[in-house]
């Protein structure tokens, strides 16, 4: 800005002392001075209690979906942990099975030293129906008795009692 | 300008609530159908058992490594961290590592330590993926039976292919979202859960299947055969226990297949060595995982097919229980009824021989099926005419299927009245006109082996649901076919063939045995005559003879020694031996030996298991 050029300019330039007192505010008429009430706090109320219901619900709906996550994240775990067993299951059925092949049993039992016979001998058939044949009971040679006491004469030991069946064991091939 | 604003913020209120409320359904359809990707969850194939629930084929579920080269920085210190878990070289692994794809297989279905094994080095760039796996833990055991699944999951072939729509399941889904920069985004877990597939429990018995291929191999390989099937079935209910079809490895086509067609293959490698075994490599990358096994001696493996139910031979004389039963029934004969048998007999142009020269002979009836006579048969035939004999052939169900539903299976070829011939009576009684398979001739014994009631055979005992809840399958169809008494005489003409006849063979050590041999020769591919020095030797029969358990038929496809009696007679005794004792049955032994005199129990009063095979020990 370029300074002034003339008295009279330079005088209306210079600086004017404020006035001391404070000019009242403008205003068609005093309002009424602003009262603390009651019947403001009651008004509001409700105002704060929308809001924190609001706000409440809002955090409960993000409490639940965590939860409701959490779950899920807990119940997606556990279905693929069924899964895995599941799967360990089948696969430890199909290593059973294939331990238990009757090809694997051969060759296991050739290892032991197992060897197929020679020949079968078939034990005759025994009808339980039918009486076993009267044991032989004939007593074998006993020194004599050193006591008085004497067993009875058809009485075998009972060690020594040998059932034979009708058909005596053989270990002859039966053809 | 105030009531433009107005009308403005109107419409644009009435916009949003006609696309919130009124078409949110539409917009949210198409969103979701923008993000929401389906997926496939594949169903977990049913398993297939024994008799006994052994498993024979099950799914389970494998881990193949892939990788993901693009964000892979270090592929050479990658592939040299996988090399010894995953077996392959470790340069084969760079090489796929530095390709421009995004996705490569670095190893199929490997074995679950393996899979753990990569999982614990945690390399970036590295992961395992899911893959179902058919395994078969028992090796090739049956597998003409049980069948195989190709590389997508489906049956190719046996009760796979069979029961495909069974053992399948059914596909499920799952939704997930993804956006579309390919991002995973949270929700969208809709699913529909796959159904697994309901397993099945065959009627075969691991262990007598196992015997049966066993002595079948070992036949096959004496007797340099091409092949060769033996079925064992449970005389009362029909089951099947054991069906074993074995090929010879020089053979190109499978046993019985040039019995029909004439083919000209025969074996003309050395004779196999019964004492090498072939172990089977364990291949993990394959749709099935077999398990290793050197069951079947070198140079003998499984045939490709069912060949005991889809190839068809000319039978021979075991085709003479047909034309014996119907003479009996007819009492046309009986089994004392004398015959004379002289030692040709011209027919036509043709002159029908017996299998040994000799002159005009008397033999009973008896005597003529012991021995096994075509003579003496094609004269009991004339007795009996060509009707009741055809009437016979469809009674004891030759010509039609067997009902085991097996893909492939012939139904073989019997002449009807229409292609009767003026020889057909001395070919058809013999066995020389028909072409059957070898079930079908077994089932024909069994009717007899079990009263003179057909009864259909069974291969699936019950369904395996998915909780593993059992249902047993409907039991198989009977009918009478043969009148009691008439069965009675049959039977006992059929010991004499074990007891003193051809095939004495097939006896089995305690129990009395009948049955029938067969030697047939094979018909030439241009139906001019048969292929010189190519024959099947064939025993059926049944144990006990008087209170049958079990049926069995044996046939070998070109043997040497070409008898049925020489060859199919001891595989038959040594599978029925193994079977008797494997189910309990109480041995006849006084009926047959002597070397117990006194024995306790004869013949006929063995205490068989009432109704038949239910369980093995």
């Amino acid at each position: 800005m370029a300074p002034p050029s003339t008295g009279a300019a330079r005088r209306a330039a210079a600086p004017q002392p404020r006035p001391s007192v404070r000019r009242p505010p403008l205003r068609v008429f005093q309002p009424e001075p602003r009262r603390r009430t009651r019947r403001g706090h009651t008004r509001r109320a409700p105002v704060w209690l929308a809001v924190a219901l609001i706000v409440g619900s809002l955090l409960a709906v993000v409490v639940g979906d965590t939860l409701v996550a959490q779950d899920q994240v807990r119940l997606a775990r556990l279905q693929s942990a069924i899964g895995s067993a599941q799967a360990a299951q089948k696969s430890m059925q199909t290593e059973v099975a294939q331990l238990a092949a009757p090809d694997r049993v051969v060759q296991q039992g050739i290892a032991l030293g197992l060897t197929a016979p020679a020949q079968v001998v078939n034990l005759p058939e025994v009808p339980l129906d039918v009486a076993l044949p009267v044991p032989d009971t004939t007593p074998v040679a006993a020194p004599a008795p050193t006591t008085s006491t004497r067993a009875p004469a058809t009485a075998a030991p009972a060690t020594a009692v040998t059932h034979a069946p009708s058909t005596p064991a053989t270990t002859t091939p039966t053809r | 300008m105030r009531l433009l604003l107005a009308a403005v913020f109107t419409v644009m209120v009435l916009r949003l609530v006609q696309v919130q409320e009124f078409g949110n359904q539409h917009y949210a359809t198409l969103s979701r159908a923008q993000l929401t990707h389906a997926v496939t969850v594949p169903p977990v194939r049913g398993g297939i058992y024994d008799r006994n629930g052994e498993v024979l084929a099950e799914t389970v579920t494998r881990q193949t490594v892939v990788a993901d080269p693009q964000i892979i920085t270090r592929p050479a210190a990658v592939a040299a961290a996988l090399s010894p878990l995953l077996g392959i070289p470790s340069d084969t692994l760079r090489a796929k590592l530095t390709g421009p794809s995004g996705f490569v297989y670095l190893a199929h279905r490997v074995p679950d330590a393996v899979a753990s094994a990569v999982a614990k080095l945690n390399l970036n760039g590295i992961n395992l993926v899911p893959e179902s796996q058919r395994v078969v833990p028992v090796g090739r055991l049956a597998q003409p039976v049980v069948g195989t699944v190709g590389w997508d999951g489906n049956g190719t072939s046996g009760m796979e292919y069979q029961l495909q729509s069974l053992l399948a399941g059914k596909p499920g889904t799952t939704d997930i979202l993804r956006s579309p920069d390919g991002v995973a985004l949270p929700g969208g877990n809709r699913s529909t859960p796959a159904t697994p597939g309901t397993g099945v429990e065959l009627t075969l018995d691991e262990s007598v299947q196992y015997v049966a291929e066993q002595a079948l191999a070992a036949e096959i390989g004496a007797a340099h055969a091409s092949g060769g099937t033996a079925v064992v079935m449970d005389v009362k209910t029909g089951d099947i226990l054991a069906m074993a079809n074995l090929t010879s490895a020089a053979t190109t086509t499978g046993p019985g297949s040039a019995a029909g067609t004439g083919a000209t293959t025969s074996p003309t490698t050395p004779p196999a060595t019964l004492t090498a075994k072939t172990a089977t490599p364990q291949d993990t990358s394959g749709p099935t995982l077999v398990a290793p096994s050197d069951t079947l001696p070198a140079g003998v493996s499984e045939a490709p097919s069912n060949s005991a139910v889809t190839q068809v031979y000319e039978p021979g004389s075991v085709f003479k229980l047909v034309t014996f039963s119907a003479a009996l029934a007819d009492g046309v004969i009986t089994p004392s009824t004398t015959l004379s048998v002289p030692g040709a007999l011209p027919m036509g142009k043709y002159t029908f021989h017996d299998a040994e020269q000799h002159g005009t002979e008397s033999l009973t009836a008896t005597q003529v099926i012991a021995q096994s006579s075509n003579i003496g048969t094609i004269e009991v035939a004339q007795r009996l005419g060509e009707s009741r004999l055809l009437a016979q052939i469809a009674n004891l169900g030759f010509g039609r299927l067997t009902g085991l539903g097996i893909p492939g299976e012939s139904q073989g070829l019997v002449p009807g009245p229409t292609q009767w011939t003026g020889t057909s009576i001395g070919s058809t009684p013999i066995g020389q006109d028909d072409a059957v398979t070898a079930q079908q001739v077994l089932d024909a014994y069994n009717a007899v082996a079990n009263g003179g009631t057909f009864v259909a055979p069974r291969l699936i005992r019950a369904t395996v649901g998915p909780s593993g809840a059992v249902a047993a399958a409907p039991a198989s169809p009977a009918h009478r076919v043969i009148d009691p008494a008439t069965n009675a005489a049959l039977t006992t003409m059929l010991e004499s063939v074990v007891a003193n006849g051809t095939g004495t063979s097939a006896a089995v050590d305690g129990y009395t045995v009948a049955g029938k041999t067969g030697t047939a020769q094979i018909p030439s591919p241009d139906h001019l005559g048969y292929i010189p020095g190519a024959y099947i030797g064939t025993f059926a029969g049944f144990a006990p003879a008087q209170h049958p358990v079990l049926s069995a038929i044996v046939v070998l496809d070109r043997p040497t020694p070409i008898y049925g009696g020489a060859v199919a007679a001891p595989v038959f005794s040594t599978i029925m031996a193994y079977a008797l004792h494997h189910f309990g049955i109480p041995t006849t032994a006084a009926a047959t030996t002597s070397a117990s005199p006194t024995a306790v129990g004869g013949a006929g009063s063995v205490t068989v298991p009432a109704g038949a095979v239910t369980e093995g020990p």
